[in-house]
């Protein structure tokens, strides 16, 4: 039987809380043979004009947010919205004007936008070369919207165990192997419901005793 | 390197009631006096779970060099303030209430680093993981 929890100790956090499992808060991690150097390159060849593809969940907000932070490491000025499935679309998208000869338009969400709005971020955002404009756009999406493919997110159970391991890092390791292959499963592949499983799970297997601390 | 930081609660256990006087003494060490720009220390409560996050500061004050004796910001500094009524400290299953006592740095080039000191306010019954929710205790 587990000892009851004394009085001044306090349990550790859940790993999985969201604070830990939002986007940008781990790394990407990328398939084997692939990296962020290896995308920073294809989208460099590409204008910096390209999406990024992949079903919910599949860890598409998080890899923006490690380009992001390549970007502005590689000196390169970045405006980025945020669009949810709740329709709204932030003013200032609709009223978006480039505001540098060289900046990249980062949008994470870009099938929330109406077609109008799509198709004029995908004409402006090619810039004008020959007057020193070098416009980017890049994009997240479920499906393709026009702009040349950068990075096709898959995620595998391999890489659903690395994320869980990274998380557990810093404590007891609570979730098993065999708990992270039931829920990706479950969830037909689907990393950020995974891990929102994986809280249960590792709450359930925590000593959380009914103690009253006085 | 990161600086330390060290905070001390002037209780014999870091559990308080309502209406206690919170009293704290902070100081950051191993860092070069040129590198603190400030230090913020704040009481504050904060939810982590599986949802959205809140938070709220029921105390906060912040320093500058110009404002510390010797413009030294790593001597030992102290404060208090009467805890609140609520939100009570929770260890639920899906949402916990933490309470904690913070110190953030800020150091030259935009850097900066916190250390919380984690302390209980209240006496809520922590929930327990059952199967069926019939036998889930409450407070």
């Amino acid at each position: 039987m587990t000892p009851p929890l004394a009085p001044t100790e306090f349990p550790p956090t859940n790993p999985f809380s969201s604070r830990f499992i939002r986007p940008g808060a781990r790394p990407f991690i990328f398939p084997a043979g692939q990296s962020l150097p290896l995308l920073l390159d294809t989208l460099r060849k590409q204008a910096w004009r390209g999406e990024i593809v992949g079903r919910h969940g599949s860890g598409k907000s998080t890899l923006l947010h490690s380009l992001q932070a390549s970007l502005l490491e590689a000196g390169l000025e970045a405006t980025c919205f945020v669009l949810r499935a709740d329709g709204k679309i932030p003013p200032a998208l609709r009223r978006f004007q480039w505001p540098t000869a060289a900046s990249i338009l980062v949008i994470d969400g870009f099938e929330q936008l109406s077609w109008p709005l799509r198709r004029k971020l995908l004409q402006t955002s090619r810039g004008k070369p020959n007057r020193g404009e070098q416009r980017g756009l890049i994009t997240t999406s479920h499906r393709g919207l026009g702009l040349p493919r950068a990075f096709t997110t898959r995620p595998t159970l391999e890489i659903a165990q690395r994320v869980v391991d990274q998380m557990q890092v810093s404590g007891a390791a609570r979730v098993e192997p065999s708990d992270v292959a039931r829920c990706f499963h479950r969830h037909e592949g689907d990393i950020r419901e995974t891990l929102f499983e994986l809280y249960d799970v590792h709450q359930s297997k925590s000593h959380t005793p009914p103690a009253v601390y006085i | 390197m990161e600086p330390l930081i060290s905070i001390r609660l002037h209780h014999p256990k870091p559990i308080f009631q309502p209406g206690n006087i919170l009293r704290c003494e902070y100081q950051v060490d191993a860092v070069e006096l040129q590198q603190l720009t400030a230090v913020e220390a704040s009481v504050l409560w904060r939810t982590e779970g599986k949802g959205d996050e809140d938070m709220g500061v029921h105390f906060f004050e912040r320093r500058t060099p110009h404002e510390a004796p010797g413009n030294d910001l790593r001597q030992a500094f102290f404060f208090e303030t009467s805890l609140p009524p609520s939100p009570l400290s929770y260890e639920g299953m899906i949402v916990r209430i933490c309470w904690c006592a913070r110190v953030r740095v800020f150091l030259r080039r935009g850097r900066e680093v916190f250390f919380d000191k984690t302390f209980r306010l209240g006496a809520v019954r922590a929930a327990k993981f059952a199967a069926s929710p019939a036998s889930v205790l409450t407070s």
